[in-house]
């Protein structure tokens, strides 16, 4: 969890000029003050970064916290196809 | 007709980032030609361009630099140059009649390559999201646009090779007429990829490579020339109104003072030297200048076959006895075809030559062609005692010939 967090930030703040100050697991995606177009971008690289699909709407997460949880799960998931195939 | 002031100038261009590095290395004769590299091109065997060494993310803050495509890029950084040059506050100004007219051929030619290869290429599914947003064609015109929160007109005109001077040319027209005080103008291209590059080879208007040295590859009006050699770049200038400009204490590089078009209907490329002719000859009109007022011709000078000879004949009609009087010559040779963003560069090195009262030189001109007989300053720059006025020519697949005109105010 701690480890996707940091990543996440990480891309928010290189790549989206977003503040490390403040930006936590309970910072909401509405906090990150950019628009709706930067956010599919956003998840685009997330998708990237972390050799996902993302399949649901940006805006049903609302956290964060929400984010990274919904990205670990991804990843999980996508390393037990990888074990059981 | 109200009068049009060219009151800033920028320049991001292989021969220099700069107005002032670009006319000091094409008044020294310096080629920004070269091989270019030889992995990424590997595809594209000893290809030659006039490539820029630009880090667009040193420019822009990360969250919009992942918005531009190269072309939009080069764009704002020259539009900044030639707002800050022309000490203009547009908070100051009535932006509602301020503007942005651009000329653009192809446009975000990186993002789409680099869509196409991922889609087919590698087989991909997955589409950047900001892909349309980058590759349009009217990028780079809506962020200087929105950049400077001008609402005036904001228009892109793609006529290929001729693009950004029809840009300044309905610019001019525009002020002109009294539908805007101040117009962002100029024109950006970035056609270096390697597909854009083997596109134009396949057409057999690219010169080969130099042998002996690479950055001798394009000749203008050289019995030996070889073609045109790609460049990229973009160039703006700042137009105000005479009275505009004068109010608030600017600084005047020259008075823009005549546009001509004249349209080819005759062939997709082949050029005409009745459309040169009769386009240099309505910018004459325009300015109600007679022919020998003009000092010196920015030529269009691409360095094929057919343009060179074409063109110096096309002159010679206009001018007549004036012609041999003339100085012209093809910058070209130096920082390669921009396209869509040829015109406005071609432009700035006009208005340049006129400032500094120094011609730049057609570089790389050892044996003339015997049908291209003119004065081109050949192979090295001449200072003269005075630039009175100069035509810069710009022709275009698709037949588009715009020339424009400026005149020395000092």
């Amino acid at each position: 969890m701690s480890d996707t967090l940091d990543r996440v930030k990480e891309i928010l703040v290189k790549e989206f000029s977003i503040n490390a100050e403040n930006l936590t697991a309970t910072t909401t995606i509405a906090d990150l003050g950019v628009d709706s177009l930067a956010i599919i971008e956003m998840f685009y690289r997330f998708e990237e970064v972390f050799g996902i699909s993302v399949e649901t709407e940006p805006g049903d997460l609302k956290t964060l916290a929400d984010v990274v949880n919904y990205i670990d799960t991804l990843v999980a998931t996508k390393l037990a196809d990888q074990a059981g195939a | 007709m109200r009068r049009v002031a060219v009151t800033g100038m920028g320049v991001v261009s292989p021969s220099g980032v700069g107005v002032t590095a670009f006319f000091d290395n094409i008044s020294a004769g310096r080629s920004a030609i070269r091989a270019l590299d030889a992995t990424q091109y590997a595809r594209f065997p000893h290809a030659i361009a006039a490539q820029l060494d630009f880090d667009g993310s040193a420019h822009f803050p990360p969250i919009k630099y992942r918005m531009l495509d190269r072309c939009s890029q080069f764009a704002l950084v020259a539009a900044a140059e030639a707002i800050q040059d022309a000490r203009l506050d547009f908070n100051a100004v009535d932006k509602s009649r301020c503007g942005v007219s651009f000329g653009v051929a192809i446009g975000g030619t990186s993002t789409t390559d680099e869509f196409c290869k991922s889609f087919y290429g590698d087989g991909s599914d997955r589409v950047a999201p900001y892909t349309v947003l980058m590759a349009m064609t009217n990028a780079a015109a809506s962020w200087i646009g929105i950049d400077y929160g001008l609402s005036g007109s904001n228009l892109t005109y793609a006529t290929a090779c001729s693009s950004s001077s029809v840009a300044i040319g309905e610019a001019w027209k525009r002020i002109g007429a009294g539908e805007a005080d101040v117009m962002v103008v100029g024109g950006a291209e970035c056609p270096l990829t390697v597909t854009m590059m083997r596109a134009w080879e396949a057409l057999r208007t690219l010169a080969p490579a130099d042998a002996q040295d690479p950055a001798t590859s394009c000749k203008p009006f050289a019995k030996n020339r070889g073609g045109l050699v790609l460049g990229e770049g973009a160039a703006v200038l700042i137009l105000e109104e005479w009275e505009h400009a004068v109010a608030r204490g600017a600084t005047i590089h020259a008075e823009l003072v005549g546009y001509g078009l004249f349209t080819d209907c005759s062939h997709i490329t082949k050029p005409s030297v009745e459309g040169q002719a009769r386009a240099m000859q309505a910018a004459l009109d325009a300015a109600a200048l007679p022919a020998d007022a003009i000092t010196y011709i920015n030529a269009h000078g691409t360095g094929t076959q057919a343009n060179d000879v074409v063109e110096t004949n096309a002159i010679k009609s206009v001018f007549g006895s004036h012609a041999a009087q003339l100085a012209v010559s093809s910058t070209k040779s130096m920082h390669g075809h921009l396209l869509g963003g040829a015109g406005s560069l071609e432009m700035v090195a006009s208005i340049m030559a006129m400032k500094q009262a120094v011609l730049p030189p057609t570089m790389h001109l050892i044996e003339p062609d015997p049908e291209c007989d003119l004065d081109y300053v050949p192979n090295a720059a001449r200072s003269v005692t005075r630039v009175e006025a100069v035509m810069s020519n710009s022709f275009a697949f698709g037949g588009t010939n715009a020339v424009l005109i400026a005149k020395n105010v000092t």
